[in-house]
């Protein structure tokens, strides 16, 4: 405590170092900390409940002479076939399953004012809301039935409810998509998950989609869904007369698969996927050697490099950064701590030891990183807004670019380090030298 | 108290060596008041941070209160400058941002002091040097003599066993001279040995032993006045 009280005196007798040193660190901390931030966003557990549970699920059924080229060495396509999604959904092993994929579509509002307008639907399974926690505030989702007679039914986000409906509840009423109308059964609470895990293929950092339809509504020809969104195909197939061939016997990869296991249910699915494969291998298809993957959701973000590798590039930008400003800070203290040398002559005189001294200027960082943290969270902030104002929305919607209880403790401690990693060599080195010379007695 | 012997003290630089301190010799017992005279440049005070333990010597053997203290850990050392010298200043060296109980506080506190204990020595050296009604106030709210008194009480309130006086007087008028002189005499009554360093012959008649150095060496050693005086009141 009187190292503190001693440090705190030292800090208040240069008081211009002392401003520049808070003010150097805190540009540095606030500066990494919102360049951590932007790496933070997109690398974060995206559903830390349950994140251990959900997993992605791809199945070999590529071309035998060549390899998928988006994967790893070895991988199998990073989508599945419709017939194959449309077969795996059969298994009851999993307790929520969902096919992911997207589709344009226009809208028309009831209301005429609004116009008509294109936008990209969500094409998933029943099971997708509870599967990734969705929260309603409205009604819920369809129920497996509904999707089975393929009823025109429908889910909003809470965006597109307050631009249809005001934010009033609509469930019961219907949504023109297309050609039909569908009914609305539920109404998500405003929802951001970031990174948007289930389709980090086609929209990683995007919002919600602002509606969600039952999967197979793609197959519906008089509705006329476009499908969008990254799509591979091998092979020869030609639908001729038969559109709907393209769903059930082409090779064209374009869902992701994801299921929610427990925890004893992982390598009984595995199994179920293999057999499904063995089983496909005898009527012809499945050419290349046995190559399934049922992939935990952290590790499929790892694979499909999520955050993309320029947001690592911006991180170690601020620890350069950042330490360029610790080197700064540390020939100011170089500066001050041989400036005031006399006065630790007279306290080694007094009886301090090395680490009396060496604590004490430490402790005299540790009050700068403070007090920089405390300035540097506020810059941070500031730089997070301006991030938040230069990125496009399509590329990351501003309302998930914050910084939260994570990045504000980073930043914090962050400051502490800088400020005492700066500190250590000048307090060693002014540790080292003699009382008397200090005190030039002569 | 202490004994030196064979004592050296090197500075050197790129292209110079300077001896400092040449084959010292020096015994000083306990209780005793040394002064040490001498012209600028012939060691007096890298004398004094040798005795002091402030910077190390090249040679010889120093025994401070019975210990060896030639190979003592940088440590050891600074417990033995907190726990068994004090320091007197020519400039004071007062803490400037501190007021006078919390300059008199920062040597008790590193010997880790109940605050209890601490207090109480504070205020009786204070008493002693007669600045009782002072210990609020700021070294820059002080006259010089005031702030050697200080210092003063400093050195004292951790009933130091040898008190090393660097030119104690020099930055002072006469008359507070005088003063300072009587308290160190009064410190020194107590049991303290005193070892100060000074140009001033009338004030170095006051200890009872007086040394020369020159060119780092001790070249004649005198009984003061005061000891000479107290030799014959006992040979009468």
């Amino acid at each position: 405590m009187h190292t503190l009280f001693l440090a705190l005196r030292n800090l208040k007798s240069y008081p211009l170092i002392t401003l520049v040193n808070v003010l150097v660190i805190s540009l540095g901390v606030g500066v990494s900390t919102t360049l951590i931030t932007t790496y933070h966003l997109p690398s974060q557990d995206p559903i830390p409940s349950k994140s251990d549970k959900l997993f992605n699920v791809r199945v070999d059924s590529w071309d035998p002479d060549s390899q998928f080229f988006d994967v790893r060495p070895g991988d199998p396509p990073k989508h599945i076939t419709y017939q194959d999604m449309t077969r795996l959904m059969q298994s009851d092993i999993p307790t929520n399953q969902t096919g992911i994929a997207n589709a344009m579509a226009f809208i028309f509002p009831e209301n005429s004012d609004l116009g008509t307008y294109q936008t990209v639907i969500r094409l998933c399974h029943s099971g997708f809301f509870s599967l990734t926690d969705a929260p309603f505030a409205y009604g819920a989702g369809w129920s497996p039935s509904q999707e089975t007679s393929l009823e025109p039914v429908v889910v909003l986000s809470d965006r597109a409810n307050q631009k249809l409906f005001g934010g009033t509840n609509s469930v019961g009423r219907t949504v023109r998509i297309n050609q039909n109308p569908f009914r609305v059964t539920g109404v998500l609470a405003p929802w951001t998950v970031t990174p948007q895990y289930y389709d980090v293929i086609n929209n990683q950092l995007g919002s919600t989609r602002d509606f969600f339809v039952p999967f197979d509504w793609i197959r519906n020809r008089e509705l006329g869904l476009n499908r969008t969104g990254d799509s591979d195909s091998w092979g020869n197939f030609n639908a001729g007369d038969n559109p709907d061939s393209f769903f059930t016997a082409s090779e064209s990869c374009w869902i992701q698969f994801w299921v929610e296991l427990e925890g004893d249910k992982l390598s009984s699915y595995k199994q179920f996927v293999d057999q499904y494969t063995l089983d496909q291998k005898k009527v012809g298809r499945f050419p290349r050697p046995l190559n399934n993957h049922v992939t935990p959701l952290m590790e499929w973000m790892r694979i499909r490099d999520v955050p993309p590798p320029p947001f690592l590039g911006l991180v170690v930008i601020s620890i350069l950064f950042l330490a360029i400003c610790s080197f700064n800070i540390m020939g100011l203290l170089l500066g001050k701590f041989t400036a005031k040398a006399k006065f630790v002559g007279i306290l080694r005189a007094l009886g301090a030891t090395r680490r009396h001294i060496f604590m004490q200027h430490l402790a005299e960082c540790l009050l700068v990183g403070v007090m920089g943290g405390v300035v540097g969270l506020f810059v941070a902030l500031y730089g997070v807004s301006l991030f938040r104002d230069a990125v496009p929305d399509r590329i990351m919607p501003p309302e998930i670019i914050t910084m939260d209880m994570q990045m504000f403790l980073l930043g914090f401690v962050l400051s502490i380090l800088a400020s005492m990693v700066s500190g250590l060599y000048p307090a060693w080195r002014i540790c080292r030298t003699a009382p008397a010379v200090q005190m030039k007695l002569d | 108290m202490l004994k030196l012997e064979g004592i050296k003290k090197v500075y050197r630089t790129e292209f110079i060596e300077t001896h400092a301190l040449v084959e010292l010799n020096l015994e000083v017992e306990e209780g005793e008041f040394l002064a040490v005279m001498g012209p600028s440049g012939s060691g007096k005070s890298t004398f004094l941070n040798v005795v002091g333990l402030l910077d190390q010597f090249d040679g010889g053997t120093y025994l401070f209160d019975g210990m060896d203290v030639s190979r003592a850990s940088d440590h050891q050392r600074s417990k033995l400058r907190n726990e068994k010298i004090g320091f007197i200043f020519q400039s004071f060296n007062l803490i400037p941002d501190l007021n006078v109980f919390d300059n008199i506080d920062i040597p008790l506190r590193y010997r880790r002091m109940r605050a209890s204990e601490r207090r109480t020595r504070i205020e009786s050296a204070l008493e002693t040097v007669g600045l009782s009604g002072r210990k609020k106030h700021y070294p820059s709210q002080l006259s010089g003599g005031q702030q050697q008194r200080v210092a003063i009480a400093r050195a004292i309130a951790g009933q130091p066993k040898m008190l090393l006086a660097d030119e104690p007087t020099g930055n002072l008028d006469t008359v507070m001279a005088r003063q300072i002189m009587d308290l160190l005499e009064l410190i020194n009554q107590n049991g303290t040995t005193i070892i100060m360093v000074t140009h001033d012959p009338a004030l170095a008649q006051r200890a009872h032993k007086q040394i020369h150095l020159l060119d780092g060496r001790v070249v004649t050693v005198d009984q003061g006045a005061r000891i000479q005086a107290a030799q014959a009141v006992g040979g009468a």
